[in-house]
Parts: structure tokens; sequence; C-alpha cells
């Protein structure tokens, strides 16, 4: 395939570097989409303006996707946004975030000047760092501004009493754009929490599965190494250490970011916890674990450092951890990145950076910032190309022709606290919306990781539409970004350094309580969701049943239901009895279904219950595997049908949709069966799953069962009872001769050797806690194994037909058995509570001593 | 002159702490003004950990956390303080003007000079609010050595502000104060620094401790002595200087500095993070006893 060129011979003219990726000789061979694009009028374009005289990086891409129609590309868009959506957590807040089809290519040469210009910059920066954390020389010699400096809320000076070594930069990120000349210049550094390494790591993931063949074509620079070298360097810092610990310190679910940070914490197998996870203990940062307090050497954070510390730092947070630069200071704990670091983003020494790298590197930077200007200088200049940006708020910035009548005000109330720069002119590269390419401004964000053998440069960016705001999360179009390299320069089998590695399988994976917790709940809320599904499919099965053949037992069934669901004894919150009902208002059948199916007031209906899953999934969610999240999202997606649930809908959607729902959580709980390490604190989900059971049987029986009736009736009721316990099929072929309410109850509850009986999820549960870590001398038993070891025995030791037994047609007997077992269940879900989960203390500011007066 | 000062705080709690987290600036400085010669910490119950640094304002900081229950905290710390006769008594002397001092800072080229500007800068406690330049103008007159401006504007704010010790706590905010006129020491130590640092001189808190005297013919009472909060103002060639707007003087022989900072929040004597015990009643006893 051949070019021309249209390259302006001029050399004066900023757009001599200009060429047209444009395909002369043989326009049929290109695909009508993207021929489309490239005959649009651009103003300055990635591909069609900036390509270079032989845009062979751009080739190998388009060799493999011109034999692809538009649908086929818009397949592709579509299968990648299903893939994208999997497993994230939904903000309301914040925008989707798309994902283009189209990866970005970058030349071999245009990426090695990036490469190098950030190598260069990351090196300058972190002298700057060192400096004003240190010797202070660029303030005292007047390079940078020390008043400007010194008002930045981001210069902290808790940097100054840690060890020098604490403060050097770690993992940075620097966000480019390239003018129309064709060179690239410097909108922002991150040199706090750089955003996006996830979302550049799913994305690449995701581009790899659907453009497989083009990514092998295209010889795409891989990014493996680069998160090797990533958690070496951090390996590194906990070198000497047998079990080293490291966390990623993440705000929680309510952070627009979450979903990176867990992708992250899967990704590299780090812990992912939040601030009240961590306490800090003489001098050292320790995990509140399910096995006790676990030292911590490594802290990922995903925070800004003006208040992670509650104790020390004035700027307060509910997100600080006290005491925590203490650990830093003691040489206890590294947090990465270091303190202080987004002093370096500020204005001060931004506006400055150009100057100084003359002053510090003796060289030109070779990535620019933008041309800035005092408003002493800019009053001379013309405004169309300018912008007013404040050195107090980072946030803020005005056109400075558009609103020319604001600026003036503003900078003659305070001159001191603004600056203009030049207007930033992105260029475009094609985005697939809507069925065709369309040009939208771009901005590359590059990263680098500092370590003792220099910096290493990430061999892709994030190619993003739009600029990304911490408080938004990620939003946007963003494109996978690929590095071009010629093959046979990539293939050369290179010899690996070895690595010395330590073998982190060996290590046992570390959980928070809360974590712990959460799938404690996590688990009961999965059977509850099954059970009340499950209770409700029966019941609308009988009462449309009793509608056509209505004779009085099945009038009657339908009728207990009826009360036990509404006086809320079989759903969540199990009552144990049923005086708090208003016997007054009458309700039908069907409303009562409708209720436990969609009613936000009913606490224990459908959707009620799996927004409480859907909650706590997010809580545990790097826990779960890939194919686990599709299966809640499923769920996700069917809180939104019962939400849109009215009053006219028919039964048999009715029944359709549980069916769909119960069908989710099956699949769900197939996805987790083969994939729980106990060390993870899994067996607490099962715990809660069983303890749920537990307490289901006993409510139905106890509200069900306890009264005596004509036996037809009371056989009708078993039976529905023991359909909802999928009990149904076992009970009829063991007990061919003769059933009863007594063989039931055996069944149901008395059977050691059935697996969905009482005892059975009693001994499943006894069996499950020693995996709890021991708080308690050997030879005791703790308060929550003597719950279950009494309600295990009165199980073994009771039989069938004492609890049959009535006495003026109700069955004490069954009814004290329930209520003692039901004592016990609720003993040990709070000794559970306090003993393993007791995180939920939380901290108090003390009093600050008041100055007294002093005598006049 | 040498004293002995014994600072004790006590907080009583109606339910049980069980781990407390703490930063103590208890400890007097050394600095150009006075040596203190040993300086003790006595904490009950007993802290399982204590550590100490300097911070950024080379004040001395404890750190101690405490984990064994308790419902009662007494932090008691001793001290040995000798306070030089300094310079102060020639500083009349020293001619010059605030107006060439500010501009020094304007553009710190020492080391001493730089880590000054840090205090021209407003802080959380100290906003520059409309009238307080207008105010600190009255005692700024152009010509004015910035001595005798801060002397003109101590004695002001003595006059013109009535000493008050239930008006203010520690949130009330300096507006409040500027517009009511009342307060307490550190009301005025930081009415001061507002006004300094709206004009652009270099002011800065000190925490620290006042002797009292009893009245005549009258014992001296335990605990009568008390914390005490003034403001210091830096004079190049000299250092800082500090002047005491809630008594009108300038302290030499009774005043003892703990610890300085852009305002309270940086000097606060005892901070922590306490898990658990209910409300707190604080109680605070300074006794300073004269040694020579």
């Amino acid at each position: 395939m051949s070019y021309i060129n249209d390259t302006i011979s001029n050399d004066y003219s900023p757009w001599s570097t200009r060429s047209l990726y444009h395909n002369n000789n043989a326009m049929s061979e290109l695909p009508e989409w993207l021929s489309l694009y490239i005959n649009k009028p651009h103003i300055h374009d990635e591909l069609v303006n900036h390509s270079g005289l032989e845009p062979i990086h751009w080739d190998a891409l388009f060799n493999r996707l011109e034999s692809l129609s538009s649908e086929d590309v818009s397949g592709r868009a579509i299968e990648i946004s299903q893939l994208m959506q999997n497993g994230n957590v939904k903000h309301e807040s914040s925008k989707e975030c798309n994902f283009d089809p189209l990866p970005f290519m970058f030349s071999k040469s245009d990426w090695s000047l990036i490469v190098e210009g950030v190598k260069q910059r990351t090196q300058l920066l972190n002298q700057i760092q060192a400096d004003i954390y240190g010797e202070q020389k660029l303030l005292i010699d007047g390079h940078i501004n020390a008043r400007k400096l010194y008002e930045n809320s981001n210069y902290l000076r808790e940097g100054f009493s840690l060890p020098n070594d604490e403060l050097k930069l770690f993992f940075t990120a620097v966000d480019l754009y390239r003018t129309p000349s064709g060179e690239f210049k410097v909108l922002t550094d991150h040199c706090q929490c750089p955003l996006g390494l996830g979302l550049l790591l799913k994305s690449r993931i995701i581009a790899r599965r659907v453009m497989a063949e083009e990514f092998a074509d295209c010889s795409v620079l891989q990014i493996k190494e680069f998160l090797s070298s990533f958690q070496d360097a951090i390996n590194e810092y906990s070198r000497y250490m047998d079990d080293p610990r490291v966390v990623i310190l993440t705000q929680g679910i309510e952070d627009p970011n979450y979903n990176e940070h867990a992708f992250l914490s899967t990704y590299f197998g780090y812990t992912l916890v939040q601030s009240a996870d961590l306490t800090v203990r003489e001098g050292e940062v320790c995990l509140k674990s399910l096995q006790g307090l676990g030292k911590i050497n490594v802290i990922l954070r995903w925070l800004p450092d003006r208040n992670i510390d509650s104790l020390e730092q004035i700027d307060y947070s509910l997100h600080g951890i006290p005491g925590l630069l203490q650990a830093v200071r003691e040489g206890n704990v590294k947090v990465l990145n270091p303190f202080g670091s987004g002093a370096l983003s500020s204005p001060a020494i931004k506006c400055q950076l150009n100057k100084l790298s003359e002053l510090l590197l003796q060289e030109p930077l070779l990535l620019s910032e933008p041309n800035y200007y005092d408003v002493e200088q800019a009053k001379t200049l013309d405004w169309k190309s300018l912008e007013l940006l404040s050195h107090q708020d980072p946030q803020f910035k005005i056109d400075a022709a558009a609103q020319s009548e604001k600026v003036k005000d503003l900078i003659n109330e305070q001159p001191d606290n603004y600056y203009f720069q030049d207007k930033a002119e992105l260029s475009t590269a094609p985005f697939w919306i809507k069925g065709k390419l369309v040009a939208k401004p771009v901005i590359f964000r590059c990263y680098a990781l500092t370590t003792e053998h220099g910096v290493e440069v990430l061999p892709s960016a994030l190619c993003f539409s739009q600029q990304f705001s911490n408080d938004a999360g990620m939003a946007g179009w963003i494109k996978d970004t690929w590095i071009h390299t010629e093959k046979d320069t990539d293939i050369s089998n290179a010899a690996f350094p070895t690595r010395l590695r330590m073998d982190v399988s060996l290590l046992e994976g570390v959980i928070s309580s809360r974590t712990a917790e959460h799938l404690f709940w996590f688990g009961r809320y999965l059977e509850r969701s099954e059970s009340t599904v499950r209770i409700l499919r029966i019941f609308i099965d009988k009462y449309t049943e009793a509608a056509i053949y209505s004779d009085p037992v099945r009038t009657s069934v339908v009728s207990r239901f009826v009360e036990a669901i509404r006086s809320q004894r079989i759903v969540y919150p199990y009552a144990e009895n049923s005086a708090i009902v208003n016997e007054s208002v009458d309700v039908s059948p069907k409303e009562m279904a409708l209720q436990l199916l969609a009613d936000k007031q009913c606490a224990g209906s459908i959707i009620n219950t799996l927004e409480y899953l859907c909650n706590a999934s997010k809580q545990i969610q790097e826990l779960l595997s890939h194919d686990s999240r599709r299966m809640m999202d499923d769920i996700n997606g069917q809180i939104q049908q019962l939400k849109n649930v009215t009053g006219f809908i028919s039964t048999r959607n009715m029944q359709s949709l549980l069916d769909r729902i119960i069908g989710s959580i099956m699949a769900f709980n197939g996805s987790i069966t083969d994939c729980m390490p106990n060390s993870n604190g899994w067996f607490l989900l099962e715990i809660g799953r069983r303890m749920e059971r537990s307490i289901q049987i006993n409510a139905l029986s106890a509200a069900l069962l306890t009264q005596e009736y004509e036996e037809a009736e009371e056989l009708g009721v078993l039976e529905a009872v023991l359909s909802c316990q999928i009990s149904l099929v076992t009970h009829k072929r063991r007990y061919r001769m003769h059933q009863s309410i007594g063989t039931g109850l055996e069944l149901l509850l008395l059977d050691a050797e059935y697996p969905r009986s009482l005892l059975f999820q009693l001994e499943q549960i006894d069996d499950l806690c020693r995996h709890l870590p021991t708080k308690r001398r050997p030879g005791v038993i703790s308060a929550h194994e003597k719950a279950i070891l009494l309600s295990k025995t009165s199980c073994s030791i009771t039989e069938k037909d004492y609890l049959q037994q009535s006495d003026e047609g109700q069955r004490q007997n069954l009814i004290e058995f329930c209520h003692n077992i039901r004592i016990n269940l609720d003993t040990f879900c709070d000794v559970l509570l306090l003993q393993y989960f007791s995180h939920t203390q939380t901290a108090h500011k003390l009093n600050w001593t008041n100055i007294e007066q002093a005598q006049s | 002159m040498k004293y002995k000062i014994k600072h004790s705080t006590t907080y009583q709690y109606s339910d049980f702490v069980t781990l407390c987290q703490n930063q103590a600036r208890l400890t007097p400085k050394t600095s150009r003004g006075q040596i203190c010669h040993n300086s003790r910490i006595e904490i009950v119950p007993h802290a399982n950990y204590l550590q100490q640094f300097t911070d950024y304002f080379n004040n001395n900081v404890t750190v101690f956390e405490i984990s064994t229950q308790y419902k009662t905290l007494n932090v008691t710390v001793t001290s040995e303080v000798e306070l030089l006769v300094t310079a102060n008594n020639d500083i009349d002397n020293l001619d010059m003007s605030w107006t060439e001092v500010r501009d020094l800072l304007a553009a710190p080229n020492t080391k001493e000079l730089l880590r000054t500007s840090e205090f021209i800068l407003p802080s959380t406690l100290t906003p520059i609010e409309t009238g307080i330049k207008e105010y600190a103008l009255v005692s700024f007159k152009p010509e004015e050595t910035l001595i005798s401006a801060c002397k003109g504007l101590m004695a002001r704010i003595f006059h013109d502000f009535k000493y008050d010790p239930g008006f203010s706590t520690i949130s009330t905010p300096l507006s409040v104060v500027f517009a009511q006129k009342r307060g307490v020491c550190q009301d005025f130590a930081h009415f001061a620094l507002a006004c300094l640092r709206s004009i652009g001189v270099a002011g800065r808190y000190v925490s620290g401790y006042i002797e009292t005297l009893p009245p005549e013919g009258e014992e001296k009472l335990e605990g009568a002595d008390a914390t005490h909060a003034w403001f210091s103002v830096f004079l190049p060639g000299c250092g800082w200087v500090d002047f005491d707007p809630t008594n009108n003087v300038l302290p030499s022989e009774q005043h003892i500095t703990l610890a300085v900072g852009r305002d309270f929040s940086d000097v606060s004597p005892l901070k922590g993070v306490v898990f658990g015990g209910g409300n707190s009643l604080l109680d605070v006893a300074v006794d300073m006893v004269r040694l020579e």
C-alpha cells in the first residue's frame, strides 16, 4: 500500500510536520467507514495529520481492519462495552466510560520521544521534590515562589519530619497532548494517586481478546514487564521480611474509582483495605483481620495525603488513620506514593518547570509545558488563545477571551491569585460512535515508575477524550494505546533478567474483619433471597390453584400462607409471633405476593434482599471471580426489572421473573463452589448461608406447623412447607406408608443425615467454626460454640412424636422447641459479631486542651 | 531566672477508654531566650508506646499510646527552664522600619528568611477578615519602626479588647472576637497575628506559661498558674521578639515558651484520638515555681 504525503515544504510553517494519511492509489482498498473519516476536514488529527511520513504503524492496523464492514466494527464495539461493564460497581453520579474498538497507534519514533520526555520529567520532579522538602535551595534562590508554594494546601510540612527516603516518587503519571505543530506538551502531572492504571489494564485485556489478530500483527509492545517491575519494586520494600503484607488502601465503595482499586487488588493479589481496617499500634500499622492484628509493611494508598493521619494532621478526615505518620517516621511501614508529592502539580512549580529543567538538568524539557503568563505579562497579549487559572483552586479554569469581563474583574481584585496559560489545542483521533468514526480531542496519560534502577515508562498509555476528574471517576471515551514495533526487533530473545521473587503463594491470604463480616452477610442474603423466592413461588402456585379449584383445604393453606407472610414470620425478619398485624385490613393473595416481590416498604421483600445482596457483593468484589461478578450483574439487572413492576403484572410474568432470579442465584452459587479458599474467609459465607437456612427452617416450622387442624388440611400445609424446603419428594419417598406432621418435622428438623434438615445445618456450622481463630483457653468452649452445641443437642435428643403432640389445638412442645432454637441461633450471631467483627468501633477526637486564661 | 514547671492535664471519662493515641507538645523548647534543662513526662495509666520527635516548627512532640482500659488519664510534665537575659532591652535601638522588614520577607533569600516567610500567610485560625488590615495600619504607619509599631498594636489590643474568660472557646471565629472585642489570651494572639499578616509582617503564635504572683500578703495557691499564649514578631538581625497583648508587656522574665507555630492548631499541647470513653471532663493545673 502506498500513500502520498501531503507535506508542506515550507519549513517555517508550524505545520511542516503534517502529513496526510491518505490512500491515493487504491482508495477502494480502504473500507468506506475509514475513508469517510480520512476525507473529512480536520483541524489537526492524529491519523490524518500526525501519522508522519511513513505511517506504518497505522498501516499495520488497517491492513487487518480493511476487511471489516462497519457492522463488524459496531459488533465489536458492543462486545467491548459489555465486557467493560462486567462486575463494575455502578455509580449514579459518574458517567459511563466508553471503550473504543479502534486502538490508538503510536509510531516507534513518537513513542521513543515520549519515553525520553517522561523519564526526564520524572527525574526532574524527583529532584524538585527532594529540594522542596529538604534544602529548599530552589526557594531560597527564588526559582520557585516560596509564598505560592507555602500557600498550596498540598505542600505538607509533615514531610520535613519524615526520613528523606520516604519522599521519593514512586508511581506517577503525566497527561500529554499534541499541538498542531506536532510536538507533545504536558497538561497535568499526577504525582499523588495516578488514576487509570486499572482501566488501562482492563482495556488491554479486552482489546487482546476482541482484537487478538490485529494485536499480533501490529507487534504491540507488551505491558507485562512493566507490571512485573511494579510488583518487584513493591517487593523491594519488604525484601527482608518473612511474610510481607502489602495492602491497597481505598476510600471504600463510595469512591468513584473503587472499581479500579478492586481491580488492581485482584490483579496484583494485594489485600484491599479501607482506613477503618487499619490501626496503628505502637508505631506499627496493623490490619484488623479475623486472626487478630496483623502487621502491614507496604500501603499503596489511593487516598489523598493531606488528611491521611487524623491524629497528626490538621486537616481532619474520616478516612484518616491516626498515627500513620509516626509509623512512617519510625520506618515501620512504607507508604506509596509518598507524602507531599501533590505539591509538584501546584502552579508554583508547574509554571517554572521549563526554567527548572535548564537549571537542574542543564537541558530543555523534552515535553514542555504550555506557555504561562502572569497577569502583568498577559495584559499585552491577545487573550484569544489564553485561559485564566488560579493559584489557589486547581479546578478553576475560564476562557480569557470568552469571559473577558469576568477575567478583568478577577485579576484587578487579586492579581497575585491568577495566571494565564496558552489554551491547549488538542489533536483529534477517530472514535467509533453510533456506527461511524467521529473525531474527538484526545489526551494521553503516560505512567512512570521510579525505582533505584531509574525510571521505567509503561509502554502504553491511556488515550482518552475527556478530562478525568477525581470526583466523577473515570468517564468519557478511552482507547487502548498500542506502541508499534517492527517484528524482528521484538522477537529477539533478549534474556530476561532473572528476578528473585518470593513465592508469595506460600503466604496465606489475609482479609480484614470488615471483609469477613461482609462475607458472612453475603452468605445470609444469598440464602435469604433464594428461600424467599422459593416461598413466593410456592405461594403463587398455591393461590392460583385455589382460584381454580376452591376447596376448603386449598383455601385454608393459602390463607395460612398469607397470614405467615404478612406477619413476617416466614420471611425476614422472621417475627416470632403475629401480634403486630392489623387484622382489619384484608389483603388478597396477589397483593401479598406483589408486596413480597417488589415492595420496598416490606423489609423482607425480594427486591430489598437482592439489593442487600448486591451491596454486600460490592464490598467483597475483589474476592469474586470474573464470572461470579457477571452473575451479580445479572441480579442487578433483575433488581432494575423489579423496580418497574406494577400492580398490573400478570401472575405468569411474576413466575417467570422469579424463575430468572433463582436461575441467577443458582448460577452464582455454582460459580463460587469450587473457588473458595477458606484461608480467605470464604467459610464465613458458608456459615452465613447455613445460619440463614437454619433460621428459615425453624421459622417455617414455628409459623405453619404448630397448630393442629384436620388431617387433610394439615397435610396440605405440610406439603407446602416441604416444597419451600425442596423436600417434598424426599418426604414422600421416605414415608411412603404414613405421612404426618411428625414425619415432616423429623425430616426438616431432626435428621442429621438429610442435607436440608436443621440438624444438618447445625452440624455444618459447628464444623465450619473450626476455621475461626480460637480466642479461648484450651479446654473451654466459647460462647458461640455453646449456642450451637445446645441447638444440636436438643435436635438430637428430641423425638418426632414429642414434637407432634398437641394440646387444645396447639403443639406446645414444638413451639417451645423452636423458640429455644431461635434464641440459640441469635446468640450465635451476636457472639460472632462481637468476637470477630467488632471493628466497627469508631474513634473520637480528644478535645484539645484549651489554653486557660492567664491572669491579667 | 530559673523555674520549675509542673503542668498536669487530667481527663475523666464516663466510660472506659479502650485505646488512645496522642501527641503532646508539653516539653519546653530550648531557644535563643531559654534553656530547658530537663523535662519529664509522666503518664497514668502507663503508656505502652512513647516516642519523641521534632516537628516542622522545631517543637518537641511526644507521641504516646495507651492500650490498657482506663477512665482517668493524667499527663504530668515537670520541667526546669532557665530564662536567659536577652537583648530585648536593646530592641528599641533597632530602627528598622516595618516596611523594610516586609519587603525583605516578600523575597526571602536566606534559609532563615525563607522559614520566616511562612508566617506572613494567613492560617486556619487567623483568617484576615475585613477591617483587620485597617485596624493594623493605625499602628503601622509608613515610617514606623517594626518594634514601636508592634508595641503600639499590642497596647491597642490591650485597651480595646476586654479580657473575658467565659466569652470564647477554641472554635469561636476570629471575626466574632473582633466584632465583640472580647476574648482570652489565645484570641488576642490570633487577632494580633491576623493584623500582622494582613500587612505582610511575619508573626508566630507562642504557647507557654506565665508566672503569676499572689496578691500582696497572700500565699500562692497551687495550680494557680496558667498556660498562656502570646505572639512573636520577626526582626531581621535580632530574631523573634515576643509581645504579650493580654498583659501589654514584652515578655522577659516571667514567660516560658512551650511551642511555636502558625496558630494554636500547630501547638496544641495535647491532642489525641480515643476509642470509647463517652463524655469527658478536662482539668488542667499549672504550677510555676522560681528556683533561683
